[in-house]
C-alpha cells in the first residue's frame, strides 16, 4: 500500500506542473497584449508601452516569464490585479470562505441524502419507494442549476414567501442568518451531484446484494438487517467514495452559475468580474487554484480508497 | 465505466435470444425499457423541431412587435407569451432548439472523432507514448468543464463556432479516456493477435478490427455528453459568453428574462423548462442505450 501511495503521490508533481503551464499559457496566448488592455481606450507611446512591458516583466522570453511567476506562485504571491491595484491573493483569500462554505453544505447533502437514498431505493428495489426515488434523482440531475436557482427566487418572492431570505450576509455580522441564507445556494450547487451519488449508492448496493459473501453470510444465519448493513452497505461504498470525489471537482465549475444567480461574493463571481474587465492575473490565479484543489482531492480519494479497500494493490 | 460487449456467455439471456443477431437482441431489450424509448422519443421530436423550425414557429423569432411587449402567454397568438421587444417566445423557443442541437451535436462529432483517435493511439501502442497522453489529459481533467470553456471562451471570444470547437475540445479528453480504456481491453484478445499475425497494418487492425469491438461504450458516453454539452451551451449563453443576441438561445433567453421574473415569469419557466426536457431526453435514451448495449447488466 506505502508503494501504491507514493507512486500516487508522484504522479501527481507533473500533472500539476502541466496544470500551472496551461493556466499560464491560457492567459499568454491572448491575442493582443497585457499592457494595451491595461491603458484601455488611452492611447500609449510606444516607448511608454516598452517601458510598461519591462516594468510588467513582460519583455522578458516567455520561459523566463513562466519560471519568474510559477516562483512567485510557489510563494503565494499571484500578482496584482490590473483594474483594482490590490494583491490577487487578497482577493481569494477575501472570497473564499463563500465557496468553503457552500462547498460544505452541498458536500453534507450529497453524503447524506445521497447515499441514504441510494440505500434505501436499493433495498426497496422494484416498489414505488425505489420508482419515486429514482424519478427524483433522473431529474435532479436533469435541472439546470442556474434555471432552479432562478426558479428558487422567482418562487421565494412571488408564492413561498416563507423561504429563507436569499440575500447574502457575511458570517461575522450575523451568523445565523448566513448560514440560513446560504442553504438554497449549497443545495442547488450540489443537487446535480446528490443525484449521481444515489444512483451509484442504489447500483453499487444492488450489485452486491448479488454477491456470492452476502449469500454465505446469510447461510450461517445472520439476521438480515445485519447482513445489509454491515456486510451489503458497507462494501457498496467503496466505489461510491470515487464518485464523490469526481463530484466535488464537478461542484467546483458548478460555483460561477450559482454563484451569479444569488449574488453571493465568491470565486465565482470574482472571476466573471475578471473576465469582462480582462484582468488577466485574477483570471489565472482562479483557473489554476481551482484546478490545484480539484487534483488534491483526486489525490486524496485515491489514496483514501487504499485504506478502505485492502484489496488494491498498484 | 462499461465494457466492450462479449456475447460468447450470452450474457444472462433467453435461450431463444441466443440464436438472435445482436443488433436484434439490442433493439428487443432497448425497447422493453421505457424509459429509454421516452427518452429516444423525445430526442427525435428535438431533432425533428430543430430541422424544421422554420416551419414549425408561428412567428418570426426576430421580428419586435413594439405594441406587444411583455404579454402573458395567450392563445392562439403568443402561445407562451412575447419577452420585453415584443419578440414571440414560442418562435424563439423553437429557434433556439435548433441553436442548442447544431452547438451540441457539432461538439460531440468533434469529440468523438479527435477523441477516438487520440485514445486508440493511446490505447493501441501503450508504453511511454500512452502516459504521457494520459498525463497530458490529467490536466485538461483537473480543470472544472464550466470555468475552462469560460476561459478559453473568454480567450477566444464568444460565438458560436468557438463554443462548438471550445466544448468539443474539452470533451475529446474524455472520448478519449473511455476509447482507451476499451482499447485496452480488446487489443488483449485472441483474434487482435489472430489479424496481426497474418500481417495486418497497425492502422487497420485499430481502425477495422478493434474499432467496432469499442464503439459501445464510446456511443453511450457520447449521448451523455450530448447532455452535458447542452447544459454547457446553455449555462456559457446565460453568462453571456456563449451565443450571442440576437440569435435565440435557451440560456441567453432565460438571462434576458431576469430582470423581467417577476412581471414575466413565463420567460423564465419556458426556456428552464425546455433546457431540462432536452437533458433530461438525452439522459434517459443514455441510460437505455448502456442498459441495452451492456448484457452484464440486464440480470438485475
Amino acid at each position: 500500500m506505502q508503494r501504491y501511495i507514493l507512486a500516487r503521490i508522484i504522479a501527481f508533481f507533473p500533472v500539476l506542473f502541466g496544470v500551472a503551464l496551461l493556466s499560464f499559457s491560457a492567459v499568454h496566448l491572448v491575442p493582443g497584449n497585457v499592457v494595451n488592455i491595461m491603458a484601455g481606450e488611452e492611447y500609449l507611446s510606444p516607448e511608454k508601452e516598452a517601458a510598461l512591458l519591462k516594468e510588467l516583466g513582460l519583455d522578458k522570453p516567455i520561459y523566463v516569464q513562466f519560471a519568474l511567476w510559477l516562483w512567485k506562485i510557489v510563494q503565494g504571491d499571484f500578482g496584482i490585479s490590473y483594474t483594482s491595484g490590490l494583491p490577487v491573493s487578497d482577493q481569494l483569500l477575501h472570497r473564499l470562505p463563500v465557496n468553503i462554505e457552500l462547498m460544505l453544505i452541498a458536500f453534507l447533502l450529497i453524503v447524506t441524502v445521497g447515499i441514504l437514498g441510494g440505500i434505501v431505493a436499493a433495498a426497496y428495489q422494484f416498489t414505488w419507494i425505489d420508482y419515486a426515488i429514482r424519478f427524483f434523482s433522473t431529474l435532479g440531475y436533469s435541472i439546470p442549476n442556474f434555471w432552479l436557482a432562478t426558479l428558487f427566487i422567482l418562487l421565494g418572492s412571488l408564492v413561498w414567501t416563507w423561504l429563507p431570505v436569499l440575500d447574502y450576509v457575511p458570517f461575522r455580522e450575523d451568523p445565523i442568518g448566513n448560514i440560513t441564507s446560504m442553504l438554497i445556494p449549497g443545495f442547488v450547487l450540489g443537487l446535480a451531484s446528490l443525484a449521481f451519488v444515489l444512483r451509484m449508492t442504489r447500483s453499487s448496493v444492488l450489485e452486491n446484494m448479488r454477491m456470492d459473501y452476502v449469500r454465505t453470510a446469510r447461510a450461517k444465519g445472520l439476521p438480515e438487517q445485519v447482513v445489509f448493513m454491515l456486510h451489503i452497505t458497507k462494501n457498496s461504498l467503496i466505489p461510491v467514495v470515487t464518485v464523490i470525489g469526481l463530484q466535488v471537482g464537478f461542484m467546483v465549475g458548478g460555483f460561477v452559475l450559482t454563484e451569479e444567480v444569488f449574488v453571493l461574493p465568491g470565486l465565482g463571481r470574482l472571476l466573471l468580474v475578471a473576465i469582462s474587465s480582462r484582468d488577466f492575473n485574477i483570471i489565472t490565479a482562479i483557473t489554476l487554484l481551482t484546478a490545484v484543489i480539484v487534483l488534491i482531492i483526486n489525490l486524496l480519494v485515491d489514496i483514501l480508497y487504499a485504506f478502505i479497500d485492502p484489496r488494491i494493490r498498484y | 465505466m462499461s465494457e466492450p460487449i462479449i456475447l460468447a456467455d450470452g450474457g444472462g439471456l433467453q435461450a431463444d435470444d441466443a440464436v438472435l443477431k445482436p443488433s436484434r437482441i439490442f433493439w428487443r431489450a432497448f425497447f422493453r425499457d421505457k424509459a429509454a424509448f421516452a427518452g429516444g422519443l423525445m430526442v427525435m421530436v428535438i431533432v425533428i423541431v430543430a430541422i424544421f423550425s422554420p416551419l414549425i414557429s408561428p412567428h418570426d423569432p426576430l421580428k419586435m412587435v413594439p405594441q406587444d411587449t411583455l404579454l402573458p402567454p395567450s392563445f392562439p397568438d403568443y402561445v407562451i407569451g412575447t419577452d420585453r421587444f415584443g419578440r414571440d417566445q414560442l418562435s424563439r423557443l423553437i429557434y433556439a432548439t435548433r441553436t442548442s442541437m447544431i452547438v451540441s451535436l457539432g461538439s460531440v462529432t468533434i469529440a468523438v472523432v479527435a477523441g477516438m483517435i487520440i485514445g486508440m493511439i493511446s490505447g493501441f501502442y501503450g508504453g511511454r507514448l500512452d502516459s504521457f497522453i494520459m498525463r497530458c489529459l490529467d490536466v485538461i481533467y483537473a480543470f472544472p468543464v464550466i470555468l475552462l470553456a469560460l476561459v478559453i471562451i473568454a480567450i477566444f471570444g464568444p460565438n458560436i463556432f468557438n463554443l462548438i470547437l471550445t466544448i468539443g475540445f474539452i470533451y475529446s479528453t474524455r472520448v478519449a479516456r473511455v476509447t482507451r480504456g476499451s482499447v485496452l481491453a480488446v487489443k488483449q484478445l485472441e483474434y487482435v493477435e489472430a489479424v496481426r499475425s497474418v500481417g495486418a497494418r497497425d492502422i487497420s487492425i485499430m481502425f477495422y478490427f478493434i474499432l467496432p469491438n469499442v464503439l459501445s461504450p464510446i456511443i453511450v458516453q457520447s449521448t451523455f455528453f450530448l447532455s452535458t454539452a447542452i447544459q454547457v451551451e446553455a449555462g456559457l449563453s446565460f453568462l453571456g459568453l456563449g451565443t450571442q443576441p440576437p440569435t435565440p438561445s435557451w440560456g441567453l433567453m432565460l438571462n434576458e428574462s431576469r430582470r423581467f421574473m417577476e412581471i414575466g415569469p413565463w420567460l423564465t419557466i419556458f426556456p428552464g423548462l425546455a433546457i431540462m426536457i432536452a437533458v433530461l431526453a438525452f439522459n434517459l435514451l443514455g441510460d437505455g442505450l448502456r442498459n441495452a448495449l451492456d448484457p452484464r447488466l440486464m440480470r438485475r
